[in-house]
């Protein structure tokens, strides 16, 4: 009997092992495509309800802040209606895509259920007037309670069928793309591809080296370092699957991302915080240290939230997520094709053999481009070219409120989702995988990614992160 | 793309003898038919601890790589090696 998996009963109903998720067909097998179909169908609407005098507004219900329990309890149960609305809406819109991504509707609608019901919760607790005293900023509450729901209480796994962590945040993040202006992009774009490449760079080569000095092997070692460099775990999946990796070192890998990812979403923000970092400052170092989409954004919000409520802190609450994204989405997810491919050709003709090989195919570098980023420039172009007549002040008067604001009510829900996922499908006993030697490995880099990413944002390239506005 | 698939891989020819395995044949026995491959995204999940955490084996980074019973290993639909299993001669384990 062979080893592996094979060796062990692999415990999914009716698998399907060789189903190809490529060419025409990603577009409804892969997440990425359905969070571009349902953020770009939400800022298409916006603008079509724009365009005829009404507002996604009612949808996108959220509470409104409070300072005693009754104005929450009367807010909530005055717009009750709204609010299952909304709960319907992404329920079904949920439910369509995630069945066709092999998802089981009966174990997703119990888990959104849930998932819901406390994003409400916590949603309301960030509203209040004293949240901020307290340090319960929303993202902060998200994770924390969902730690405590699977790792005390703990939950079926079947659940994890609701708890899509990388599905709600590439919504937010097409949805995102509708805040923030094109020019913008094309203006801070090259500024953050190139400080991110330099930490990418600089990381990766610091975790491989200090790998092999620690006698890991070279597949490992590239997967470790991406996973620190890059993208986190997608990119340690991606770079794993393109060198030809051991899937045990591939768990290791991840399990070791998520450990140093769960303790930035708390240390970064904690250490801006203390230094009174500037907004859009603070998101650029998040976006360059930070080693998830998902935590990094949890991050940044909490950071942003943070901005008009504790003195000291200069900038707006949308540059601390611009900066973040600009950083990690622009600077460093969309290489990922990239690294995959480079390393793979490293992989095939320098590195030692492996039972398994191939021929690294450029072809490579579309296959893994993270497609939600179209998603997010699309979203960007249209909105820029809904409101390319209006001057600033008209476009926050009148189109701001009613075109774009409803997208980002509903983008906050979206990233609640996410950030209460993350601590629901986070489990301490799986990150015992971390081993000693990949852990010492990846904490170096760690080191060297956050000094010489706060260097580079505070330092060299602050003037460009300060400054980023509409 | 070919062309500069072509380019690259003369540029890298000298280091072509040190791959792992030979590519006779491999054209016609890539992973992608052989019954040790499976890349269905629940089983990815299931078997690599941490991936829905932070990250998703429905996302297009994956592209279509899965995981190799035989040798525990990623790999993607294109790669080769000597024990490769036609799905449709699937008999008895070796």
């Amino acid at each position: 009997m062979p080893k592996g998996l094979a060796a062990r009963e692999v415990t999914v109903e009716e698998p399907s092992p060789l189903r190809s998720t490529s060419g025409w067909r990603e577009l409804w097998l892969k997440e990425d495509w359905w969070a571009i179909w349902l953020g770009l169908g939400l800022v298409l609407a916006s603008c079509l309800f724009y365009a005829q005098g009404v507002s996604l507004k009612w949808i996108a219900v959220t509470p409104a802040r409070w300072s005693t329990f009754e104005q929450l309890i009367n807010d909530v149960t005055s717009n009750s209606t709204r609010y299952l609305a909304q709960f319907g809406f992404w329920l079904v819109t949920f439910s369509v895509a995630l069945s066709a991504l092999g998802l089981k509707a009966r174990h997703f609608v119990p888990a959104f259920c849930l998932l819901y019901a406390f994003s409400l919760l916590i949603f309301a607790i960030g509203q209040w007037d004293q949240a901020s005293r307290y340090n319960l900023e929303p993202p902060l509450v998200a994770l924390l309670v969902g730690l405590a729901l699977s790792n005390l209480i703990g939950l079926p796994r079947w659940l994890d069928d609701g708890f899509r962590v990388e599905f709600y945040v590439k919504i937010g993040i097409v949805l995102l793309g509708a805040t923030l202006p094109i020019a913008l992009i094309a203006w801070a774009g090259p500024i953050a591809i190139l400080q991110a490449s330099i930490v990418s760079v600089a990381t990766y080569l610091v975790i491989f080296w200090s790998s092999r000095w620690f006698g890991i092997d070279r597949r490992f070692a590239a997967t470790l370092g991406v996973g620190g460099a890059v993208c986190g775990v997608s990119a340690a999946i991606a770079i794993s699957g393109a060198v030809g990796g051991r899937k045990q070192d591939t768990s290791i890998a991840i399990t070791t991302v998520i450990v140093w990812a769960i303790v930035m979403i708390f240390a970064l923000p904690f250490v801006a915080r203390e230094l009174s970092l500037h907004a859009g400052v603070a998101g650029a170092w998040i976006g360059t240290s930070e080693f998830a989409d998902a935590a990094g954004f949890a991050a940044a919000q909490a950071y942003g939230n943070l901005v008009g409520k504790v003195s000291g802190i200069d900038g707006t609450s949308d540059q601390t997520l611009w900066a973040f994204t600009l950083m990690k989405v622009v600077g460093r997810d969309v290489w990922i094709g990239i690294w995959a491919f480079v390393l793979a050709l490293v992989a095939t003709t320098r590195w030692e053999a492996s039972e398994t090989g191939h021929k690294a195919d450029p072809a490579e570098i579309w296959r893994r481009f993270p497609k939600f980023v179209l998603g997010f420039v699309v979203a960007s172009l249209l909105i820029t070219f809904v409101t390319r007549d209006l001057t600033l002040a008209e476009y926050n008067g009148a189109a701001a409120p009613v075109l774009v604001a409803p997208l980002k009510d509903l983008r906050t829900w979206t990233f609640i989702f996410c950030f209460l996922s993350i601590g629901l499908t986070t489990r301490f006993k799986e990150l015992i995988y971390a081993g000693v030697r990949p852990f010492a490995a990846f904490s170096i880099g760690v080191v060297v990614n956050v000094a010489l990413g706060f260097i580079l944002s505070t330092v060299l390239f602050a003037s460009y992160w300060q400054s980023l506005t509409r | 793309m070919r062309m500069m698939s072509f380019f690259i891989h003369r540029w890298i020819g000298r280091g072509s003898e040190r791959q792992a395995v030979s590519s006779q044949n491999h054209q016609a026995a890539s992973c992608a038919d052989c019954r040790h491959f499976l890349n269905d995204p629940h089983i990815l999940e299931q078997e690599i601890a941490g991936l829905s955490s932070l990250g998703s084996a429905r996302a297009s980074v994956r592209a279509d790589d899965g995981v190799c019973a035989r040798y525990d290993r990623l790999t993607t639909r294109r790669f080769w090696c000597r024990e490769h299993f036609v799905l449709q001669d699937a008999g008895p384990e070796a």
